[in-house]
């Protein structure tokens, strides 16, 4: 291959370039999924929604993983990792919820219900969901002993369902 | 980084070569070169368990094409 | 591995700095995606996030798992990569198919190379940082890609799908512009002739 680029090129080039970006490529997500933009700021959170966010970041944690690895392990989009643990308004594609429980080993049916992605069906699920929601508040790496029971029962409920 | 070989075609493949050749203006050696990515790509494909099938564009009926 | 000698603009210091074009993307290359270019575009998600920016308007291309690409592909033929770097800096990724075909009406069957995925990297990127770094990757890797066409004997023909943030940019480079492609992504599907990839190498005059 012969490739020579001139200055002169290259300053015709940017001048093409402008401000926009260079990208080609699928992006290999659901270009239709709609999830947090449907609700409205203001509106009031789903506890459930709530303890799902914390519970990934929990896990996450417990696994010893940075969003970019567990985005990585799960075959998930960062930008879903990101969007889960910090804006609990937002509901995740079914597929990253799937990959999320298996890659921690929770039930599947369990996480669609937390994520929003399907009615609640079992009302145990939502029971204990809004309790932890309580007891959880703010980040989970300045969890209270008290919060961190609350997180691993919750997780153990889980994992039993 | 190239390496050199000798080829030696029958008079209905070097027919066909050279359709093939002005057809899809390349070279020779271009055509041969694609057909041997093309070759791997299915061979790849094939492993991997699927099946290579022609469809027809106005029926969808599936011909299946034994390659390899 | 195959390296060429090539230049960027730096856009802070307003300079042009030299730059390599590598003909193969390589486990270096692969590392400094996770350790450099993801923790950048992970601060701008969170902020994004903090900010309650709607996902429609979230950096393009903010997860391509080339670490994934690059394995899918390995020892095919028909595809090749490219990393370009500058400063040992990754700066841009390119991956591209030499066993595809045109799409452009009276001269379908022409085979063309077409780019698969193009990136570069966050810190160069509007939507990522407030001050670009370096200016022309995107457009480095085109010419690479041209040059590869030409190579394979496909006289610089290229094809890509854009992302909708890189499509003004395609259509003044002068490529044809294909239309939205539904089985793409709905992504707008490009293709240069070999006559438009002449002129955008500026091997004739505009």
């Amino acid at each position: 291959m012969k490739l020579v680029i001139t200055k002169e090129w290259l300053k015709r080039a940017i001048e093409l370039e402008g401000d926009d970006e260079v990208a080609a490529g699928a992006l290999a997500r659901d270009p239709t999924h709609h999830s947090a933009d449907e609700q409205a700021a203001g509106e009031t959170l789903d506890p459930s929604r709530v303890a799902f966010s914390s519970l990934v970041e929990y896990m996450r944690r417990r696994h010893g993983l940075s969003m970019e690895k567990l985005a990585e392990e799960a075959e998930i989009d960062l930008t879903e990792v990101v969007s889960i643990e910090r804006d609990a308004h937002f509901r995740p594609e079914p597929r990253t919820v799937f990959q999320l429980a298996r890659t921690f080993k929770l039930p599947n049916k369990a996480l669609m219900q937390l994520s929003g992605n399907t009615a609640a069906r079992d009302p145990a699920v939502y029971e204990q969901a809004l309790r932890f929601a309580a007891r959880s508040g703010g980040s989970v790496q300045s969890l209270s002993r008290d919060e961190r029971r609350a997180l691993e029962e919750f997780v153990s409920f889980l994992a039993k369902r | 980084m190239k390496k050199t070989m000798t080829l030696n075609l029958t008079d209905a493949e070097m027919q066909v070569l050279e359709q093939l050749s002005g057809k899809k203006d390349l070279t020779k050696t271009a055509v041969l070169r694609q057909a041997l990515k093309l070759y791997q790509l299915v061979d790849v494909r094939l492993q991997q368990g699927g099946k290579l099938f022609f469809e027809d564009d106005a029926t969808k009926e599936k011909a299946e094409l034994m390659v390899l | 591995m195959a390296s060429h000698q090539v230049i960027l603009f730096d856009q802070l210091t307003e300079t042009y700095v030299p730059a390599e074009l590598i003909e193969s993307i390589d486990e270096a290359h692969l590392q400094a995606v996770d350790t450099t270019w993801m923790p950048v575009l992970l601060r701008r998600l969170q902020q994004l996030v903090d900010q309650g920016t709607p996902r429609a308007d979230w950096p393009q291309s903010s997860h391509w798992d080339w670490r994934q690409k690059t394995e899918r592909i390995r020892g095919l033929l028909a595809f090749r990569t490219l990393a370009l770097t500058c400063n040992g800096q990754l700066q841009g990724l390119m991956q591209v198919n030499t066993a595809s075909v045109s799409r452009i009406p009276d001269q379908t069957g022409k085979h063309l190379t077409y780019i698969d995925y193009l990136e570069s990297a966050p810190w160069n990127r509007l939507e990522v940082v407030t001050q670009p770094k370096f200016k022309g990757v995107g457009s480095v890797l085109m010419r690479a890609a041209i040059e590869i066409s030409h190579e394979e004997g496909f006289q610089g023909r290229i094809g890509l799908h854009s992302l909708p943030r890189s499509e003004p940019f395609y259509g003044r480079c002068g490529m044809s512009d294909l239309g939205i492609d539904g089985n793409y992504e709905n992504l707008r599907y490009f293709e240069m002739t070999s006559a438009q990839a002449a002129t955008f190498s500026g091997k004739e005059p505009l």
